[in-house]
């Protein structure tokens, strides 16, 4: 096998070429937008937005961070102005059923109009009303009326009075009615001694007509209350006619200005009877006692015609783009509040208010999955809207049953609208699997790439996106290497240099950062060292857990050796997720082997410090073992590999390959260079394979170098596959440009063994047997003798059971 | 103050009011007349003695306003009712005397309301009377044109120099509120109708109150009066106090049957 070399310099750090970004216009360009390099998203979102037909909302899913929800606002937005302003939505009294408000539906713009209108409709009525009851005209029909029956009563009674005059008799108002007395001839009631004089038969005569006449008043007065009702009959269709006359001038120009609003002609309607049947409602009560006017209900008795304008559309042009960043149950369907009046809690149709989902109808409603997920019984009552595909306005407090008080149960608003939720791919999927009825709400995915090719047009994108944000948040410009060293970080943090990141929280922050430390340095544009300072000092910021570890494998409290060499002991890889900061460090692997049936023990998986994937990945070994090296007898080991110093849990299978090489060391006892740190996973074929972290893990065993003296020679051995991933940091690039420090990218395992041992790893020839000396030969010589040691032992201890059972007594 | 106020000044505006039926517009009108008018209030609040006897007969019975029912009245009963009302219209008065400043002395007599009321005004330069009727007032309409004093005026002219004078006081009561006046000229001719309506228009063009007069009414007989009052229930009739009407026992009966408020000028 010919000698591994380490890779060139450049192949650690995928410059951007300055002169490429230099040909780049930095003009912005306000059409274009970031989302356009997610072009499946911008379909699927395209899609969305133009498919008509129930449930065809949109899921926009992809990694935290990435601008998500600005890359669709801009495209929704962009949709939207095509689209016409819907319109107007207006709460107004149901003067049938009170408890259920109307709603009104005006041209955009024509809500607030409206309610102006009405509110100077009732104004003018309530001193055109008043003006009407005062007038000479009304007056004088009310006296007549009045008048009539008075005159009735009264024509009844002096009828009557006149009548008991003719027979001698007076007639005349007692304090709780009338009475008939004999009158003497001086017009005056008979004293009771003068009465006591008169004959017998007179005085007979005299109650015999006292009495029919009595029974006569009685008639007549059992007429009044008839002629009282009569009366207020009559009464009350002149205040119905007089209020009518009042009104209908003043609601016919109005219902003239809706007459292309059917619903809005009806309402006039309705207010229009309720003011005749009400017209005392307009006119003075003359309580100035303020409780009295509240019992009484006051002006607010006149609330019942006020016009709640629920969604105003004023100076508007397209239809609206609605992004309610906390999406609970009331800010999204809207709420009914309650006003303290003497002690309890009251409500009425202008108190009800708009949630989200009316200020979007007609247009897009903007969702942060996650929130709309925490927030109790929003993601139901959203469902619920979409679909029933209207919008009904239902307390929290009502659904759950916990208030039993009279409450509104508003019309419903019916539904247009296109939801697009925002959220990450888990939630996509728990959703998906989980609610049976979302697949049907959210038919439309728009999956946003974690990264996009670092290509030209992705490269300008990215500029342009930059120079919005500097332009926006008024940052310093960045000169052509500020960009490139951009455009550099957001391959390291994709973890790819042929990648360019896509979290735009990331490349805002990294901008910002730049322009402020490009400030402090007094500098009027971002060079790249503005960047890298940006960056360093975000690293440092974070640093500390990893300085602390750092110093612990210098001082020796954590053993690692980088230089000599040592059997079944290798230094592996690995990578420590804290938050939002993820660095490497080297771990000490070592392997030990003893006579067995083939068992490797994973101590991790053993203490249960070992996930899953790294307990695959020394079953894989271990398959890998017996494959190669004892086909044609049984593996007869029992290995232990454990990670050295590993407190907390291992996972993943990056170690794999270094486990590997720690017990091929140990089985074939020959040392490996401590130098050198290992990572990548094994498969059954010794193949390396691609791992993640590949740049954090070599910048880890870098310091870690540093740290425990001069970086001189030390190495790091990474998967070929992983190459494409590299954008180290500058320090150990100069580093392996000076040639003190190498990265090798090897495919498989023997040329790992080689790199690490020195010594050549060995081929087999048509016996399957490998050269005596080299690695190989020597693992598979050792596995041999481990083989017939383990058939000598056996057929020991089965002699030892003949003799034995020979031996009892028969 | 000129020497006709100066005489005025010691005269006195009378109320008389059957205790039964205080009217609050009317007592108002009086004091403010006589508040206008610089002259001394006293009220002569009538008890109908005619009640008392009612009461105190065997068999006396009165059928309520409002049921219908008959039932038994006893004088106790009587006493405490007209005790009752005539503490209501001192209180009503005395209120009424604050609000407008004057002073008011009022007396209580029982008797019969018609020739207390005209033995009284015998001893005022004017006199506002007002007993209940049968027609009582319906609605608030009614009491609201009272209070506002905007009701007509009629005026019983009958060509008289107390007629004359009567009229004089008509014209600055309507002047003062915004009243029409009507007048009502007894006149068994045309010819005398058109003479007296000549002399009282004459009168009034010469107070420069032409406005003033809305119509006039000639009464052949005696007896349309009342019949004519009670198309206007809230209107006041103003005459003369040594009028025919008045003075003339025959014509009380007329004078008798009118139930809205009149008002005797002297």
């Amino acid at each position: 096998m010919s000698p591994i070399d380490a890779l060139d310099s450049n192949r650690l750090y995928t410059r951007t070429d300055q002169a490429l970004i230099a040909s780049i216009n930095t003009q912005v360009d306000e059409q274009v937008s970031f989302i356009d390099c997610h072009q499946r998203a911008a379909a699927g979102l395209q899609f969305g937005m133009a498919m008509p037909g129930h449930g065809y909302n949109i899921f926009a899913l992809g990694q935290s961070g990435s601008g998500m929800l600005d890359a669709v606002r801009q495209m929704v937005v962009r949709d939207a102005e095509a689209k016409p302003t819907p319109n107007d939505l207006c709460y107004v009294n149901n003067f049938q059923k009170p408890e259920q408000p109307v709603l009104l539906s005006l041209a955009p713009g024509q809500g607030l109009q409206f309610k102006q209108n009405v509110d100077q409709l009732i104004e003018d009525l309530r001193s055109i009303i008043p003006a009407a009851f005062d007038s000479e005209d009304y007056q004088a029909k009310l006296g007549e009326l009045e008048h009539e029956i008075g005159s009735r009563q009264a024509d009844a009674l002096e009828g009557l009075g006149k009548e008991a005059q003719q027979r001698g008799i007076g007639m005349m108002q007692t304090p709780g009615g009338y009475g008939f007395a004999p009158l003497n001839k001086k017009g005056e009631v008979i004293s009771p001694e003068d009465y006591n004089r008169l004959p017998e038969k007179e005085q007979n005569d005299i109650q015999e007509s006292i009495g029919a006449l009595q029974e006569k008043l009685k008639k007549t007065l059992r007429q009044f209350p008839q002629w009282h009702k009569e009366l207020r009959d009559q009464v009350k269709q002149l205040n119905s006619e007089t209020a009518r006359i009042a009104v209908n001038n003043s609601v016919s120009s109005l219902k003239d200005k809706y007459q292309a609003c059917d619903s809005v002609r009806q309402y006039l309607d309705e207010v229009e009877r309720d003011v005749i049947d009400n017209f005392d409602d307009f006119r003075p009560t003359g309580d100035s006692n303020p409780l009295l006017q509240l019992q009484n209900g006051g002006r607010q008795s006149l609330q019942r015609f006020a016009v709640n304008v629920l969604v105003d559309q004023t100076g508007k042009t397209c239809a609206p783009v609605v992004h309610e960043s906390l999406p609970t149950h009331g800010n999204l369907i809207g709420c009914i509040e309650h006003t303290a009046q003497m002690g309890t809690l009251t409500t009425n149709f202008t108190l009800i208010k708009a949630g989200a989902l009316h200020r979007a109808n007609g247009g897009y409603l903007l969702l942060d999955a996650r929130q709309l997920l925490m927030q109790p019984l929003a993601y139901d009552s959203l469902k619920r809207a979409l679909q029933e595909n209207e919008l009904r306005i239902e307390s929290l407090e009502s659904r759950f049953g916990l208030i039993s008080t009279v409450s509104l149960e508003p019309q419903a608003a019916p539904l247009d609208i296109k939801v697009v939720l925002v959220g990450d791919r888990r939630l996509y999927y728990l959703l998906s699997a989980y609610d049976p009825e979302f697949p049907d709400l959210f038919k439309v995915t728009a999956d946003f790439d974690d990264d996009v090719e670092r290509n030209d047009a992705n490269r300008a994108m990215l500029i342009n996106t930059i120079e919005k944000l500097i332009r926006k948040e008024n940052l310093l410009p960045f000169d052509v290497s500020g960009l490139a060293r951009v455009i550099d970080q957001t391959s390291r943090i994709a973890g790819d240099a042929e990648k360019i990141t896509t979290r735009m929280r990331n490349i805002g922050e990294l901008v910002r950062e730049s322009s402020h430390w490009a400030a402090s340095n007094a500098r009027q544009t971002v060079t790249a060292s503005d960047v890298q300072q940006a960056i360093d000092q975000q690293q440092f910021r974070a640093d500390r857990i990893r300085e602390r570890m750092h110093e612990q494998f210098a001082n020796g409290v954590v053993l690692i050796d980088t230089d000599g060499e040592c059997i079944g002991q290798v230094n592996g890889l690995s990578v420590l997720q804290l938050g939002t900061l993820s660095f490497g460090q080297p771990a000490r692997i070592t392997a030990t082997v003893r006579l067995g049936s083939g068992n490797v023990v994973d101590i991790e998986r053993e203490t249960e410090l070992g996930g899953p994937i790294h307990s695959k990945g020394v079953l894989i070994l271990s398959s890998f073992l017996g494959a190669r090296y004892a086909q044609d007898h049984p593996l007869s080991i029992s290995a232990s590999l454990v990670f050295e110093q590993s407190y907390g849990g291992v996972e993943g299978d990056s170690a794999s390959m270094a486990e590997l090489c720690a017990l091929l060391s140990v089985l074939s006892q020959v040392p490996i260079q401590q130098r050198f740190a290992m990572t990548g996973s094994v498969n059954q074929r010794g193949q390396m394979q691609a791992i993640g972290g590949v740049n954090e893990k070599i910048e880890g065993f870098f310091d870690v170098c540093r740290a425990r003296g001069e970086v001189n020679g030390q190495a790091v051995i990474i998967p070929a596959a992983n190459v494409r991933h590299l954008m180290l940091r500058d320090d150990v690039v100069q580093h392996a440009e000076q040639g003190l420090f190498k990265v090798f990218a090897v495919e498989h395992v023997d040329e790992a063994l080689e790199l690490l041992t020195g010594i050549e790893a060995g081929q087999p020839d048509a016996n399957n047997l490998y050269p005596a000396d080299s690695v190989n030969g020597r693992v598979q010589a050792r596995l041999r003798e481990l083989a017939e040691a383990r058939a000598r032992f056996a057929s020991r201890v089965q002699g030892n059971d003949r003799v034995q059972s020979n031996e009892q007594p028969g | 103050m000129n020497s006709q106020d100066k005489t005025a000044s010691q005269a006195s505006v009378l109320i008389v009011v059957d205790t039964a039926a205080p009217l609050q517009p009317l007592f108002e009108q009086a004091l403010a007349t006589a508040r206008r008018l610089d002259l001394q209030v006293q009220a002569l609040l009538v008890e109908d003695h005619n009640l008392v006897r009612l009461a105190e007969l065997p068999f006396a019975t009165e059928v309520d306003r409002y049921s219908g029912v008959a039932r038994r009245i006893e004088r106790g009963q009587i006493d405490r009712a007209m005790r009752r009302q005539t503490q209501r219209a001192q209180a009503m008065l005395a209120d009424l005397a604050r609000q407008h400043s004057v002073s008011v002395a009022a007396t209580t007599v029982r008797g019969q309301y018609l020739s207390e009321a005209l033995a009284a005004a015998l001893k005022a330069n004017i006199a506002f009377l007002y007993r209940q009727g049968y027609r009582r007032l319906q609605g608030s309409g009614s009491r609201a044109a009272l209070v506002a004093a905007a009701a007509p005026v009629w005026l019983y002219f009958d060509g008289s120099a107390d007629a004359e004078k009567a009229l004089q006081f008509g014209l600055q009561l309507c002047g003062a509120n915004h009243s029409a006046l009507k007048l009502i000229i007894p006149a068994a001719t045309d010819k005398r109708f058109a003479a007296l309506r000549q002399q009282a228009e004459a009168l009034i063009h010469a107070a420069s109150a032409d406005h003033v007069l809305n119509e006039s009414v000639q009464l052949k007989r005696r007896q349309q009066l009342p019949r004519l009052l009670r198309e206007e229930p809230q209107s006041l009739l103003i005459l003369a106090r040594n009028s025919k009407l008045v003075a003339n026992p025959q014509a009380r009966n007329t004078l008798d049957e009118i139930t809205g408020p009149v008002v005797l000028v002297s």
